[in-house]
């Protein structure tokens, strides 16, 4: 593995492994640590949202909708987009990133009983996220 | 061994990006008026049971 690949694995507070078929979360990261509990509860249930959408994304998107990242980044709510942009992600990264935050945010979402389209997000990316996840509700 | 291809993990590396990710989907819920604070999970254990404290 390249140092630069190996030092943003070391970084990450999650991953999916592909051909492992499996998620892992580092609830030993720095990051997180001196978060009160309900904060580290989340995160940690973000992170492994935000991972099985990554998962459900790379296994189920299609060319397209690879290449019609940087499109569905500028139709994010800004923060996430933003967030992504920074992260330094490869273009060809964008879709997966953006499909694996919406998922997770759909997820926090449906925990507090709320349901359907979110008012703040773009139908192209709902309709993109139910394709990929088979989101049904 | 066959060897993996290096993932790119989700990059959240400081304590500010992860106020950052709490304070987007805090902004996000309120705006659809929905209660932010995280409401857990049933089966919850007690908090004290993580590895943080």
């Amino acid at each position: 593995m390249a140092p630069t690949d190996r030092r943003g694995l070391a970084d990450a507070v999650g991953v999916w492994i592909e051909e492992l078929r499996l998620v892992l979360v580092d609830a030993g990261h720095p990051a997180l640590s001196d978060l009160d509990d309900q904060s580290f509860e989340m995160m940690l249930a973000r992170i492994a949202w935000h991972e099985w959408g990554h998962a459900l994304s790379v296994v189920r998107a299609e060319t397209e909708d690879i290449a019609d990242g940087e499109r569905l980044l500028a139709l994010a709510p800004r923060g996430v987009s933003e967030r992504i942009r920074r992260a330094g992600y490869r273009r060809s990264q964008f879709t997966h990133e953006l499909v694996a935050d919406i998922y997770a945010l759909l997820m926090s979402r449906r925990r507090r009983g709320e349901t359907g389209k979110p008012p703040w997000l773009d139908d192209r990316i709902y309709q993109l996220v139910r394709r990929i996840s088979t989101w049904n509700d | 061994m066959e060897r993996l291809t290096p993932p790119k993990g989700y990059t959240v590396t400081t304590k500010q990006d992860v106020e950052e990710i709490i304070a987007i989907e805090a902004e996000l819920l309120r705006s659809e008026g929905v209660d932010p604070r995280w409401p857990g999970f049933p089966e919850d254990r007690k908090p004290e049971d993580h590895q943080q404290k």
